[in-house]
C-alpha cells in the first residue's frame, strides 16, 4: 500500500512539474522573443536602470534575450531542465533585486521584462514595481519547484537520460528507487 | 524513472554516455536558438542603418534646427506622447521662443519616439513623422507646438486626422502633399535614425535639454517657474 502511494505521489509530482515547466519554458522565450524583436528598445530598457556601463548595457540588451529564448526552449523541451531552473532562478533574483534598486533610487521607469521598457511616467508606480516583483517572485518559485523536481513527463531528459543521478530529488530520500522496485515486480 | 524503465543497475559507461549526450542535445539546442537570435538581430541592424530620406533643412545629425542663432546650441529631445515634454512646452516653451527670436539659441530637435514601446502604439512615430512633413513646408515648429498643445491623455494617441488637422492649424500650405506625407510615413526612416542616434548619445528619457553638449540637471527646479530660470540662466551661461 504504501508502495502504490509513492508510485502516485511521484507521478503527481512529475505532471506537475512538466506543468510548471511548460509554464516558466513559455515564459522566458516569450520574453526574450519580445525583447530581441526590438533591440534598440531593449537597449534603452537596460540603460533606464542606469547600474550598468554604457558598453555593458549593449552586452546585456543584445545577450540577455538569447539567453532568455535558450534557456527558455530547454525548459519546454524538457532538456537540461534542472540547470535551466538553476539559471532562470538566477535571473529572476537578478531582476528583482534590479527593480527594487530602480525603486529605492526613485526612478520611474518600465521594467522592460516583456519588451518596452525605458522611462516612464511616474503615476502608478508604486502598483507597476509591486507587479513586477510579484511576477518575478511568482517565477522563481517555479523555478525553484523545478531545481527540486526537475523530473517531468514529456520531458527529452527522460527520453535520452532517464534516471540520472543529478536529476534526484535528494530531499525525501530515493523514492524513484522505491518506484523502480515497485516497476520491476 | 516511474514510468516503468528498472534503471538501478546503471553502468558508469552507460551513464557517461547518455550524460553525454544530453550535454550534446542541450549545446545544439543553445546553439540553435543562438543562431536564429542573432541573425534575427543581424537582420534588424541592417534595416535600421541604411540612410534615411530626411526632410528638407535637418542637420548632419538630422536634428531640426530651430532660430537663426549659431551658439549656443541646445538640443532638445523630446516625444509627442510625453506628458512631461508637454508640461514643459506649455511651461518653459514661451520663454525659450523669446531666446529663440532673440538670437540668443540655436534649438536643434531630436523627436524621439521610444514612447510607442512603452504604451503599446504607433502614435510617437507617426507625430514625428508628421512633424517632419511640416518640416518640409517650414512650418515644424509650429507644427510640434500644435502637437503638444494637443496631446491626448496618456496612451490614447493620435489619429492621422488629427495629425492632418494640426497641420491646417499649423499653416502648412500644401496640404495635399502634407497629407500623403502623414498617411504614407514618407520620414518613418528619419524617425527611426533619429531615434537611433539619440540612443547612441545616451539619451534615455524624454525631455533632455543638452546645452553645447552638456545635459541640463533640472533636478534643483521645485517649480515650472524655477525651470524657466534655472535653464535660462544655463544657456546665457553658455553663450
Amino acid at each position: 500500500m504504501a508502495m502504490i502511494d509513492t508510485v502516485s505521489r511521484s507521478d503527481r509530482l512529475a505532471w506537475v512539474s512538466t506543468v510548471v515547466r511548460m509554464v516558466l519554458g513559455a515564459t522566458m522565450l516569450y520574453a526574450g522573443v519580445l525583447k530581441l524583436l526590438e533591440p534598440s528598445q531593449a537597449l534603452r530598457a537596460v540603460q533606464a536602470y542606469r547600474i550598468l556601463p554604457p558598453a555593458i548595457d549593449d552586452i546585456v540588451a543584445y545577450g540577455l534575450p538569447l539567453l532568455e529564448m535558450a534557456v527558455g526552449a530547454l525548459l519546454l523541451l524538457g532538456l537540461g531542465t534542472r540547470p535551466a531552473a538553476w539559471i532562470t532562478s538566477g535571473l529572476m533574483v537578478v531582476f528583482i533585486a534590479g527593480v527594487a534598486s530602480a525603486w529605492i533610487r526613485g526612478l520611474s521607469i518600465d521594467c522592460g521584462c516583456f519588451g518596452g521598457g525605458g522611462d516612464v511616467a511616474a503615476a502608478g508606480k508604486v502598483g507597476r514595481y509591486t507587479a513586477e516583483i510579484l511576477r518575478d517572485v511568482g517565477l522563481l518559485a517555479l523555478a525553484g519547484w523545478l531545481v527540486w523536481f526537475p523530473v517531468s513527463r514529456l520531458a527529452l531528459d527522460q527520453v535520452v537520460d532517464p534516471g540520472d543521478p543529478s536529476d534526484e530529488t535528494d530531499r525525501h530520500g530515493d523514492d524513484r528507487n522505491e518506484t523502480y522496485e515497485e516497476s520491476s515486480r | 524513472m516511474s514510468n516503468g524503465k528498472p534503471t538501478q543497475t546503471r553502468q558508469p559507461a552507460q551513464d557517461a554516455k547518455r550524460r553525454r549526450t544530453r550535454y550534446i542535445m542541450i549545446g545544439v539546442v543553445v546553439a540553435v536558438v543562438v543562431a536564429i537570435g542573432i541573425s534575427v538581430l543581424a537582420s534588424n541592424r541592417t534595416t535600421t542603418n541604411t540612410d534615411a530620406s530626411a526632410p528638407a533643412g535637418v542637420l548632419d545629425d538630422l536634428g531640426v534646427p530651430v532660430g537663426t542663432a549659431t551658439s549656443p546650441v541646445m538640443d532638445v529631445y523630446e516625444d509627442f506622447q510625453c506628458p512631461v515634454c508637454a508640461g514643459l512646452e506649455s511651461n518653459v516653451g514661451p520663454a525659450l521662443g523669446e531666446m529663440v527670436d532673440n538670437g540668443e539659441v540655436l534649438l536643434v530637435y531630436h523627436i524621439m519616439s521610444f514612447l510607442d514601446g512603452n504604451l503599446r502604439n504607433d502614435s510617437s512615430t507617426r507625430a514625428a513623422n508628421a512633424a517632419g512633413c511640416a518640416q518640409d513646408q517650414g512650418v515644424f515648429k509650429a507644427y510640434h507646438d500644435q502637437v503638444f498643445a494637443n496631446q491626448p491623455q496618456e496612451g490614447v494617441g493620435f489619429t492621422d486626422e488629427q495629425l492632418i488637422t494640426f497641420g491646417e492649424a499649423a499653416g502648412v500650405s500644401d496640404m495635399a502633399a502634407f497629407r500623403v506625407c502623414v498617411s504614407d510615413q514618407t520620414y518613418a526612416d528619419w524617425v527611426t535614425q533619429v531615434e537611433r542616434l539619440a540612443e547612441d548619445d545616451q539619451v534615455h528619457g524624454t525631455p533632455t535639454l543638452v546645452i553645447n553638449g552638456t545635459t541640463f540637471d533640472p533636478s534643483q527646479a521645485q517649480t515650472w517657474d524655477d525651470y524657466v530660470t534655472l535653464l535660462t540662466a544655463a544657456i546665457q551661461q553658455a553663450g
